[in-house]
């Protein structure tokens, strides 16, 4: 992580950001003087600024677990919640409806068009890995680049690679309009949670019984927004919708590894497939083998009942139950001090989609 | 003020100030916590098979009770989550009331390990680790707890091995895949398992993430991180906080042909409510499960809701079953400290009373 602060010690940093919230409190204060003033939309760009600052701020030792919260902590509080501390402010101290501020927060999210649901959509738009290859990228260009070979009739000596070409490009045209489908549905969700929200709201309108905060507002909202998803997600429509997404995207995915495996078969290189043909030989007889054992009543070799100590074993591994039958604690292998990442089995790197 | 917002301007600065005092010890505090440490109790490995490991949990006493007890996990995610941290373990509360404690570890599959089926888990690497108990234990019956979908492992294994086990126990684990609450099996009915199997080989761990956090969407992806505000300035609050990240996110990939076996079966095919699933060559009928069974699920779990769990009564042979609720969620069954309270208590004395 980058941090602006780098290079500070960790006094310069806090000082900085002392600084840096002392000035937007200011802000902040002077835009609450007047009773019933809006913060208006650079209240809310106030707040997003803060915690990307503060987000930035963060000095290179916030790492791994922390790194991660602090990436999704900016990018969901920022959004969202800032959002709705911008709407919270344009009714703060004054009278106002249910319908007034559903409405505005629901002209607040879609006024940042897909901004705050980019989350929930990238998955079904094909970019899903930041890190890996954007695949439906790399098909848009390449439909861009030779879009009238790829739809014209194909013939001569390259006719069957021209075919498989035109398929591929077929199955990405297919996943896109089954992309469409699912947004759709999202976009549905999202439209009857704006409903949802009102009528909830709704319910906090006795005296007494008012939201107090811009949170408490954001929690309703929360609720409101799982509920409406909900009923859509475990709707009828939905089921078809998403299988349909992701068959489309097997089927493109498919078409694509058929042709990255024709590449690494010309250049010598083994390919999946064969890959697979061996691992599953491989499995196959360890099966016999397991079943053969089973039937002479035999252990099967793959097995090994305990390893060797590597290490003096600890007293610990050397107790007996108190009673009756001891679970009799085999040889221990090696007693381990926590099980954390010295025995932990080495993890693979995960695969693009 | 009319309307449902009693708040004003001064409020909502009031607010927004507190939230600084948060940032600000966020600040200092996050670069501070390091890699989160997991899994508390000392282990060690008993036995072994390809990337399978039977660990035997360590406790401060010996334990009590002969008869060990296996814990069969999810293939989904790490077992280290029975064991979390010392204020959040179901192992060292199950050692500290005397148990013989052990855990089947899956490891992480890699392509070398997609071919492996629902015949291989469990007649490979459960009854592997089972005859080395037994065969440790004098011969006799093990007890076994099988957790989510090592629960529908543990009862599939019980219908086929029924003479290897005591007692089993089963938590948050699914019987009926086709409650109409459930939407994971929702979305499962009509994908094509094969094309996505034959397409991806073993399936991506975060493929698996990516859908687990779209069933509750707005909650795992945005309330959750929106409340990192509330616990900026607690240490122990933020470690909490990124070990179940950890544990969450740290997933292996899935062998591809018992996903395949498994949607098909399972999640598809409801097999349990229809005495439908087959392992290898073998049919499993539930009917054959005459060992006392106890069945604990949780009242708020959106994984496995209660009724996929409560369906197994009435559809075991079993005469000696007992029901169980726990008032928490899915994962709030084991680190919540209702469930230190009560789920090892229950899983006890439940056991006890068949001991005697």
């Amino acid at each position: 992580m980058t941090t602006a602060g780098s290079g500070s010690g960790a006094g310069d940093v806090e000082a900085l950001a002392r600084q840096y919230f002392s000035a937007w409190g200011d802000a902040l204060r002077h835009a609450a003087a007047p009773p019933g003033a809006t913060a208006g939309p650079e209240g809310q760009g106030n707040w997003q600024q803060a915690i990307d600052w503060w987000a930035q701020m963060m000095p290179n030792a916030a790492s791994g677990p922390a790194d991660e919260a602090v990436h999704r902590f900016r990018e969901q509080a920022g959004g969202w919640y800032g959002t709705m501390q911008q709407v919270a402010a344009q009714f703060a101290g004054r009278d106002t409806t249910s319908a007034e501020v559903a409405q505005a927060w629901r002209t607040a999210v879609l006024g940042q068009g897909d901004g705050l649901l980019q989350w929930m959509l990238q998955g079904a738009r094909g970019h899903t890995q930041a890190e890996g290859p954007d695949l439906l990228q790399l098909l848009e260009t390449l439909q861009r680049q030779f879009g009238p070979w790829l739809q014209s009739p194909a013939f001569g000596p390259g006719r069957e690679h021209q075919a498989r070409w035109q398929a591929l490009l077929r199955a990405q045209q297919d996943y896109q309009a089954h992309s469409r489908d699912y947004v759709d549905q999202i976009k549905q969700a999202l439209d009857d949670a704006f409903t949802l929200f009102e009528q909830r709201l709704a319910e906090h309108e006795q005296p007494g019984n008012q939201l107090t905060s811009a949170r408490a507002m954001f929690d309703l909202w929360i609720d409101a927004a799982e509920e409406a998803y909900a009923k859509v997600a475990l709707s009828e429509p939905f089921q078809a919708v998403y299988a349909s997404l992701g068959n489309a995207q097997m089927r493109l995915r498919a078409a694509a590894q058929q042709e990255i495996e024709r590449l690494t078969e010309s250049f010598g290189l083994p390919t999946r497939t064969e890959m697979d043909a061996a691992h599953r030989r491989i499995a196959e007889l360890e099966r016999l083998v397991r079943r053969m054992a089973a039937g002479a009543g035999a252990a099967p070799a793959s097995a090994a009942k305990v390893r060797r100590p590597a290490v003096k074993p600890a007293a610990a591994s050397k107790r007996t139950p108190r009673a009756a039958k001891p679970a009799k604690p085999a040889k221990p292998a090696k007693a381990t001090a926590k099980p954390t990442k010295a025995s932990k089995p080495t993890k693979p790197r995960k695969r693009s989609e | 003020m009319k309307g449902p917002l009693g708040f004003n301007a001064e409020d909502l600065l009031q607010e927004t100030l507190a939230m600084q005092r948060k940032l600000m010890d966020g600040l200092k505090l996050l670069p501070s916590v390091d890699d989160v440490d997991y899994g508390v109790t000392t282990r060690e490995e008993v036995w072994r098979d390809g990337k399978v490991t039977l660990y035997r949990f360590v406790g401060t006493e010996p334990p009590v009770h002969a008869t060990p007890l296996l814990i069969v996990y999810a293939l989904v995610n790490r077992p280290y989550m029975v064991d979390l941290q010392t204020d959040r373990s179901l192992v060292q509360k199950l050692l500290a009331l005397g148990h013989d404690v052990y855990v089947l570890d899956w490891g992480y599959p890699d392509r070398s390990e997609r071919y492996q089926t629902l015949e291989d888990y469990l007649l490979r690497f459960v009854d592997g680790a089972v005859d080395h108990l037994q065969a440790h234990n004098g011969g006799e019956p093990i007890n076994m707890l099988g957790i989510c979908q090592g629960g529908v492992f543990a009862l599939c294994y019980a219908a086929l091995r029924q003479a290897k086990l005591a007692n089993l126990i089963t938590m948050v684990t699914p019987v009926d895949f086709h409650t109409p609450d459930n939407m994971l099996s929702h979305w499962a009915r009509q994908v094509d398992v094969d094309l996505l199997v034959d397409t991806l080989g073993n399936i991506p761990a975060d493929l698996m993430n990516a859908s687990y956090l779209m069933l509750k969407p707005f909650r795992l992806n945005v309330q959750k991180y929106v409340g990192l505000l509330d616990i900026l300035d607690d240490k122990d609050a933020l470690e909490d906080f990124l070990r179940m990240e950890k544990w969450i996110f740290d997933s292996p990939d899935l062998a591809g042909e018992a996903f395949r076996d498994f949607i098909k079966q399972f999640y598809q095919g409801n097999g349990l409510m229809h005495d439908g699933v087959r392992i290898g060559e073998d049919t499993v009928d539930l009917q054959q499960v005459t060992l006392p069974v106890l069945n604990i699920y949780a009242e708020q779990d959106h994984l496995v809701p209660p009724d996929a769990s409560r369906a197994l009564r009435g559809r075991i042979g079993s005469t000696d079953y007992t029901e169980s609720s726990f008032r928490g969620g899915h994962i709030g069954i084991y680190v919540s400290g209702r469930a230190q309270r009560e789920v090892p208590v229950t899983i006890t004395r439940w056991l006890n009373e068949r001991s005697q």
